[in-house]
């Protein structure tokens, strides 16, 4: 029987693990009770996780691509502009629009803004950044990036229950329980 | 301002202005009111701002008219500017220039009151409006800061009025006793007005003597002449006439006061062309190679000491009427070619013609004449006049003279104008001890030199671009002397000055006294005599002034002569005979301080900033020199390092350290030395460069010595030189080794091969230019897709014809002065960054013995399809509407890839800030047209596109299309032979068009297809058959 | 597939001795947290003497002008330009480690990616100096880029020159954007473990707050992928456009076909040996590295130098054969001047250390011995140099008009820049190991936790009953 600390206002409820394996077991057990809002955190990206809270999403790549075509045609559209429409110069007797010449900088301009999709998008839907968020509240939480493996259920979540959490979460034989302050 | 070629309209204005002020003598006292410092002596490091007062000041006083300098006569004050001047446009005003005393006539150029070119004069005979590379540099020692700017007494600077009084009560004692000890050393004078000045004095003076003496003299033509005809002559070669030349140890295309003309007439028979494929042909015996050598159809290495045996072999073959007795043997080779020439010149009788060098003892001379005598070539091909200085002497004998008088204290009053025995007298008479035996003595010289420390007084001399006087060409016509500046510096004067105030006529004015010995001389009324002063001055040239052809006949026969004897078979290794020559570029020395000549490449050794002892490969090696100074893989691509070794010659008692160069080409057993480096007191240019080969150079052996031993050393020496040296095609190795010859570069032929066929399409590289190459795009910037009536645009395009060039670099000089290109100095050049735009290509073939060089001026081929354009990151070189690959200065930020990028390597990159120029002196100079190029900017050929927006706004003014021939680019301006041709290549009917069209018309490396709008004709010679004419073929192909 | 990786990584252990996730926080982490050893305060300092050269060399650089240089006519690009192509080639192994070897799936890079990242950004930080300050005038070189002006005056984007600056800018750009998200979580890491305020607040300002929200590790593993997949394109690009700066030319040895692949192995060549070049010294300095850049690491480096040395050297002989091939003859005289010519040391110094030397690496006993492989790393580095010197003043010495040919050779400005760069990099190297965490942390713990983790075997506590599921990450 694990111990329990309370907190006056409740985030959400969070057991420790010590494995991994027994995280995903633990998050396909959330899942299947019906918990909708719950995290996981772990030191390093467990592979079978988000599958096992069945998460699926695919928002990054997208961004990543349509970046990567605006870079493209951008950069393209600049050498164009450029050299046919703007400023149109005979350069050794080449043509205005000499388009193999553009291909190098019109690929660099793809992968820089593409780049800079991956990035930011994924900073973005992440929500960071975040100075300040309830889970580090929880003094155990330290351990989250080190070696400890952490399931939240939130408050939020319609089926939340003090106590039918706590005995849910006692079900899947934690560490540790702790009330996360909001 | 066109240029007067044919008008008079420059001239009547000109004069008009002059008189009008002639007659205003008001304004003289006015101008002293408006410029009181104006008088002030101007020295190098003066502020700027008080400088430019002064050019202000001198430049509203040289005016229009140019004929400023307060004592010198009429100004024109820009307060009432005469109608001629319009602000920013220049005028020309047509001089001339004379070196040891022989004028050369120009069109100089003035831009705001300041001289900033100098174009040949078409009137004048020894121009025909081209120049030579040294008259193109002329214009520098007008501004050069070194120049000498005060009177100096024991160096310290003294006022000229205490001069003059000293002078004045020196010459009073002298007049005394009828001048005994004053004696008087000039170089060669032609003047007729300061000759008339020193004969004044002379007849004042009858115990007076005057000396003439010039290092590089040309005594040997007189006494040759004495020997054949019975007196002195000058002769006058008419080398247009003559089919085959011979000539022996003569650099007559190069070197002396016709060269210029000489070059001139003579290519006038080897314009080969489609509908003319004939030639004349040129023999050359030399030992080393001269401009003249390169030029030769058959040369042959010879030692000079061995030329004598050779024209006596020629002489007897042709059963001249010569007797003398031959010692020495000629060896086979020299045998066959003799026989040839011999033959040669008898079937071209009358129009022949043998000419003989100033270095060659005058029997050899008098052995030519009476072969041109025999030949009928008298009259024809060459005629004599009587000689055109003043007073015509031997110059080794006056020096030995004076040397002799100075010697024995007889001399008590020296006076040398504009000469220098302390540097270039010969080493026996000791010039440096003599003169300070003399208690008074006077110099007068640009610069503070050698014999100006030596001497009592020295008093600067003025350019002549800054005063009036006169001079005569080599065919004695007289050009008067115009100044366009106003005297940079106020105390300098002119020998006629000197002279004058000697005479007592210390008043005059250098204008007042040219006038009036041309009034007396022409005998023509005064109304007469304005409109003849008019003309002579406006034109350039005196009328009716050229010396009369003489009839000369052989004062006997035969002809009994006495032959030197031969001083060729030396046996050691280490002793050679040694020859002395001028330098090609500084001459005997007195230019050693201008910048321009020191860093042009010298015509045949592509050296420069320095003279070095040139020999043969083979003596070179010999003296096993070759390792040290060689890095060699293979024969045939063997190349001189940067660092050559030092050598010390020893000749009759006195030695000098030198460094040794191999040039192929060289006669064996033999160096050749050039006069004129190794001075001390030339200026911060001059002084220190090079070796001083007069300190061997005595009397008796004052252009050829034997028995010259040579010690090499341990040191070694940088030469600075712009070609990689001694890239020779062998012809038996394998040609994928090979360097040169084999590459597709100049496409070559004999006239043989051009007659079969014209195209010459056998050579390997015609390919790349015949053929079509496939491009990506349309090809819409190739001039021939420009004819298109209704939208016309000029189409420019260059093409040069190696055949007519003899590599003499006028046209490198002349587009240094035109385009503001900066002098980087020796150290720079050693590291390869020289900054001509145009450059000589200069090629060996054949055997490293007795090469066939192929030359051709190698400019910005301002392609149609630019690599460099291509490559530059920021387009700070594109393609003009009118396809010139132009060069836009402030725009480049350096990242020299279009010079990687050009297969010709014209482009130049300013690795430092070289067109800063410490003295504002130097900033007159400067073409305002032409943009200054920054340090870290590439810089370029560009057709001298200055000249032809100024050809397109007079064009649009007058409401018309260019005309041909109305842009002449710089260095076509300059050439003597008219080998460059530049125009407008959408002109069915211009000249550039036309040659274009020529079937041997060739683009180098035309295989890259970067389309050159600058393209070639093939070099064509004319090889005797029974010499190497059996066995020469083609360079360039594989 | 998994299974085999299995089997191979019991064979040929990724660590050594008894790994916890602990250990391996612990073991990296402290290292920028504990005081550093003395050694490293001398090659700091001596880094910084560089450095003080290299900065008093370019204020009199851009005083003086280029001329201080030995470049001149015709060889108008030297030491510049061949030390710009050494640089941005050393820096392409940190990319190619990061990003190709992560498609590629070799577990084995975790351990040595952030190193060469940072050897990465550094290389092309000195690499970037160079073609700033080869320019006449630096003070526009900005220029280059296309800055909308009332002139109009654009670049010009036909010039390989004007590729190099979007390259290299973008290689730039891109390769710190992916060693920083690759630190976040390690900073993060840092954060909790920081003791002081002060290093709490950095590390969590630098890492933004991370909390390891498997979503988060979700979308952040997806950039990840996505970066390493645009950086493999990027990297090739890269060393393919500075390869062009010579292909597209017309000098004789500039344009040839062959250079963008031969270009890109030289620089995976070199790269790698630089890798190795810092790896060993590293080891010795930080022993807790042991544990995780083990001799398998090292040997495998060695291998892939091995391999791409022999893709250089077939560059080599290609050259060799196309000089031959092409019937032209200022290509063939190439080729023979590279051999005879006055600059035949260099051409053969370089057969020497990129052809023979690295035959060495074909023996284990050499592969395994740190001190032989530190020194051939070393040669390898010489030899890369001396193949664009090759390329670059061999090949403009003597090109078209042998009327124009001449000589170069560098002055001590040539020598001051290029030391210069190389006390910076040894500068910037030691910071990084002095703050950052130079191994990834996270990743290895990712792939500690796959491979190991609950297996029987030397190094992994097998307190776990059921087995683990495995990949399937691996292959999302």
């Amino acid at each position: 029987m694990a111990p329990i600390e309370t907190a006056p206002k409740l985030y959400g409820m969070m057991a420790e693990f010590e494995t991994a394996e027994q995280l995903i077991e633990a998050a396909s057990r959330t899942r299947s009770a019906g918990y909708k809002k719950f995290d996981c955190y772990t030191p390093f990206p467990v592979h079978g996780l988000t599958e096992a809270m069945g998460v699926e999403e695919a928002k990054v790549p997208w961004t990543v691509f349509v970046c990567g075509l605006i870079g493209a045609m951008a950069l393209f559209g600049l050498q164009v502009y450029i050299s046919v429409i703007d400023y149109p110069l005979n350069v050794g007797g080449r043509d205005f629009l000499s388009w193999p010449y553009f291909i190098p900088i019109t690929f660099e301009g793809m992968v820089l803004f593409a780049a800079f999709g991956a990035f930011i998008g994924m900073l973005a839907y992440n929500g960071l950044p975040a100075p300040y968020h309830p889970v580090f509240n929880v003094p155990q939480f330290a351990r989250a990036s080190t070696d400890r493996f952490f399931l939240c259920i939130e408050s939020k979540d319609p089926n939340f229950q003090h106590d039918r959490v706590y005995e849910f979460l006692q079900s899947l034989n934690p560490v540790r329980i702790s009330e996360v302050e909001a | 301002m066109e240029k007067p070629t044919n008008g008079q309209s420059t001239g009547e204005k000109f004069w008009r202005s002059l008189n009008e002020l002639a007659e205003s003598p008001e304004f003289e006292e006015q101008l002293a009111r408006e410029f009181p410092r104006h008088a002030q002596p101007l020295s190098d490091f003066v502020s700027r701002r008080q400088f430019l007062k002064l050019m202000g000041a001198s430049m509203a006083l040289a005016g229009l008219s140019a004929c400023g300098y307060k004592p010198q006569g009429p100004i024109i004050s820009q307060a009432k500017t005469p109608p001629e001047h319009l602000p920013g446009e220049s005028l020309y005003f047509a001089t001339a220039l004379a070196v040891s005393g022989f004028g050369m006539g120009v069109l100089a150029k003035s831009y705001e009151g300041r001289p900033i070119k100098l174009e040949g004069n078409p009137n004048h005979p020894a121009s025909l409006g081209a120049t030579n590379a040294i008259t193109q540099a002329m214009l520098l020692d007008l501004y050069d800061p070194d120049r000498s700017q005060n009177v100096l007494k024991f160096g310290r600077i003294e006022p000229w009025t205490t001069f003059a009084a000293e002078l004045l009560q020196k010459i009073a004692i002298q007049n005394a006793k009828q001048g005994a000890g004053v004696r008087i050393l000039t170089g060669a004078i032609t003047s007729p007005t300061l000759a008339d000045q020193i004969q004044q004095f002379l007849k004042a003076n009858p115990k007076a003597q005057w000396y003439q003496y010039e290092a590089v003299s040309w005594e040997n033509l007189y006494e040759g002449t004495r020997l054949a005809f019975g007196e002195w002559l000058y002769p006058i070669y008419r080398l247009d006439q003559a089919q085959v030349l011979v000539a022996l140890d003569s650099d007559l295309l190069y070197t002396g006061a016709g060269a210029v003309r000489y070059a001139h007439d003579f290519m006038q028979g080897r314009k080969v062309r489609k509908e003319q494929m004939r030639m004349n042909r040129l023999f050359v015996a030399e030992p080393m190679f001269t401009v003249t050598g390169m030029t030769a159809d058959e040369r042959l290495p010879i030692q000079s000491s061995k030329i004598a045996r050779l024209a006596y072999e020629i002489a007897r073959l042709l059963d001249a009427p010569v007797q003398a007795e031959p010692s020495g043997e000629l060896t086979p080779e020299e045998q066959k070619w003799v026989q040839v020439v011999a033959g040669e010149l008898k079937a071209h009788a009358g129009e022949s013609l043998i000419v003989v060098g100033e270095a060659q003892p005058p029997a050899v001379h008098a052995i030519a004449h009476a072969i041109n005598q025999v030949l009928g070539n008298i009259g024809k091909t060459v005629v004599f006049i009587a000689p055109p200085e003043a007073k015509p002497t031997l110059h080794t004998q006056d020096i030995r003279q004076l040397a002799q008088e100075l010697q024995n204290n007889a001399v008590e009053m020296l006076i040398m104008l504009g000469v220098n025995p302390a540097y270039d007298a010969p080493a026996d008479l000791n010039f440096t001890e003599l003169i300070p035996k003399v208690p008074f003595s006077v110099h007068l010289g640009a610069y503070v030199d050698e014999t100006a420390a030596l001497c009592v007084w020295h008093v600067p001399e003025t350019h002549p671009l800054e005063a009036w006087g006169d001079v005569r060409a080599f065919d004695g016509t007289v050009t008067i002397q115009q100044p366009l500046i106003y005297p940079l510096y106020a105390n300098t004067r002119t020998a006629l000055e000197l002279m004058a105030l000697i005479n007592g006529q210390s008043g005059k004015q250098t204008y007042e006294l040219v006038r009036a010995y041309w009034q007396k001389a022409s005998g023509l009324t005064p109304a007469q005599f304005d409109s003849f002063w008019r003309k002579s001055v406006h034109d350039g040239v005196v009328p009716r002034t050229a010396r009369p052809v003489k009839p000369v006949a052989l004062k006997q026969s035969p002809l009994v002569v006495q032959l030197p004897e031969p001083l060729g078979a030396v046996q050691a290794t280490n002793t050679l005979e040694i020859r002395f020559a001028p330098d090609p570029t500084i001459y005997d020395g007195r230019f050693a301080n201008n910048a321009w000549l020191q860093e042009l490449p010298k015509p045949v050794t592509r050296t420069c900033w320095d003279n070095l002892a040139f020999m043969s490969l083979n003596t070179f090696k010999a003296l096993g020199l070759w390792g040290k100074a060689t890095y060699a893989w293979h024969e045939d691509v063997s190349f001189v390092r940067d660092q050559v070794p030092l050598i010390e010659i020893q000749l009759n008692g006195k030695s000098l350290i030198v460094a040794a160069y191999p040039i192929p080409g060289h006669v064996d057993k033999a160096l050749t030395l050039h006069l004129g480096y190794g001075r001390i007191r030339a200026g911060a240019k001059g002084s220190g460069a090079g070796f001083n080969a007069y300190t061997l150079r005595t009397t008796t052996d004052l252009w050829f010595a034997r028995d010259a031993e040579v010690i090499p050393t341990r040191q070694s020496y940088a030469v600075a030189r712009t070609e990689e040296h001694h890239l020779i095609d062998t012809r038996q190795k394998d040609p994928e080794l090979d360097s040169t010859a084999h590459r597709p570069i100049l496409l070559t032929g004999t006239l043989e091969e051009f007659r079969q066929d014209p195209e010459l399409k056998n050579k390997s590289h015609r390919e790349g230019y015949t053929h079509e190459l496939p491009s990506m795009y349309p090809e819409r910037h190739r001039y021939d897709r420009y004819e298109n009536p209704d939208n016309y645009r000029y189409a420019w395009g260059m093409v040069i014809d190696p055949t007519l060039c003899t590599g003499c670099s006028a046209c490198v000089t002349a587009c240094q002065a035109e385009n503001n290109i900066p002098v980087v100095g020796k150290e720079e050049v050693v590291r390869r960054r020289e900054m001509l735009w145009l450059r000589i290509d200069r090629y060996f073939k054949g055997s490293p013995e007795n090469p066939k060089v192929y030359q051709a001026p190698v400019p910005c081929m301002q392609c149609e399809n630019a690599g460099c354009e291509l490559v530059c990151p920021v387009a700070a070189t594109v393609h003009d509407h009118e396809g010139l690959n132009v060069m836009v200065y402030n725009r480049c930020v350096g990242t020299r890839y279009c010079s990687n990028n050009c297969p010709y390597k014209v482009r130049r990159f300013n690795f430092y800030r070289y067109s800063y120029m410490k003295s504002p002196v130097l900033h007159l100079m400067q073409n305002p047209d032409v943009t200054v190029r920054g340090r870290g900017v590439m810089e370029k050929c560009t057709y001298c596109v200055q000249r032809i927006s100024k050809a397109r706004i007079t064009a649009k003014r007058e409401n018309r299309r260019i005309r041909d021939g109305e842009v002449v680019p710089a260095c076509q301006q300059a050439c003597p032979t008219g080998a460059i041709v530049f125009g407008d290549l959408n002109d069915p009917n211009s000249k550039v068009r036309q040659w274009r069209e020529q079937p041997h018309n060739f683009a180098i490396l035309g295989e890259l297809n970067y389309r050159p709008r600058t393209t070639y004709l093939a070099k064509i010679d004319n090889p005797h058959p029974e010499l190497s004419g059996a066995e020469v073929s083609h360079a360039g192909s594989h | 597939m998994q299974e085999a990786i299995k089997n191979r990584v019991q064979e040929f252990p990724l660590f050594e001795g008894q790994q916890t996730y602990e250990r391996i926080t612990d073991q990296i982490a402290r290292i920028p947290e504990n005081p550093h050893p003395p050694a490293w305060r001398v090659v700091f300092g001596i880094g910084a003497v560089g450095t003080l050269l290299l900065v008093t060399t370019l204020v009199w650089l851009v005083a003086i002008g280029t001329g201080i240089w030995g470049i001149n006519q015709p060889v108008a690009w030297g030491f510049d330009i061949i030390n710009f192509v050494w640089w941005i080639g050393i820096g392409h192994a940190g990319t190619l480690i990061s990003a190709i070897l992560l498609l590629l799936r070799q577990s084995w890079r975790m351990s040595i990616n952030r190193f060469s990242e940072a050897m990465t950004i550094f290389a092309v930080m000195c690499a970037g100096l160079f073609p700033l300050f080869h320019t006449g005038r630096p003070w526009v070189a900005y220029w280059l880029f296309p800055l909308p002006n009332w002139l109009a005056i654009w670049p010009q984007f036909r010039s390989p020159l004007e590729w190099d600056v979007f390259a290299v800018s973008t290689y730039f750009t891109v390769s710190v954007l992916f060693w920083y998200m690759g630190l976040i979580p390690d900073l993060a890491t840092m954060r909790d473990r920081a003791k002081s305020t002060l290093a709490k607040v950095v590390h969590g300002i630098l890492s933004w707050g991370w909390r390891g929200s498997a979503v988060h590790w979700l979308r952040y593993e997806q950039a990840y992928l996505l970066l390493a997949g645009l950086s493999t394109p990027l990297v090739l690009s890269v060393h393919s456009i500075v390869s062009l700066d010579f292909a597209i030319s017309i000098v004789p040895g500039w344009h040839v076909t062959i250079f963008p692949p031969y270009f890109v192995a030289g620089a995976i060549f070199s790269g790698f040996a630089m890798v190795l070049t810092l790896v060993i010294p590293f080891r010795i300095l930080y022993p807790g590295l042991r544990e995780y850049i083990t001799m398998n690491h090292i040997d495998w480096m060695a291998k892939v130098m091995l391999a791409t040395g022999w893709i250089v050297f077939y560059g080599y002989l290609c050259e060799m054969f196309f000089g031959w091939y092409s019937a032209n003859q200022f290509e063939q005289f190439l080729v023979v001047n590279r051999f005879f010519g006055p600059y035949w040391l260099a051409y053969w110094a370089l057969i020497f250390c990129n052809g023979i030397v690295p035959q060495l690496l074909w023996f284990p006993k050499i592969r395994h011995n740190l001190l032989i492989l530190f020194l051939i790393s070393i040669v390898v580095n010489i030899g890369m140099w001396f193949e664009r010197f090759v390329i670059i003043v061999v090949s403009l010495h003597r090109d078209f008009m042998s009327s124009a040919w001449g000589q170069y050779a560098p002055t001590v400005w040539d020598w001051r820049m290029y030391l210069g760069t190389i006390g910076f990099f040894v500068m910037m190297m030691f910071l990084f190991a002095r703050f950052v965490p130079m191994l990834a942390i996270a990743e290895l713990k990712d792939i500690w936790h796959r491979l190991y983790y609950g297996h029987s075997g030397h190094n992994g506590h097998g307190k776990q009953p059921n087995p683990v599921p495995m990949g399937k990450g691996g292959e999302s």
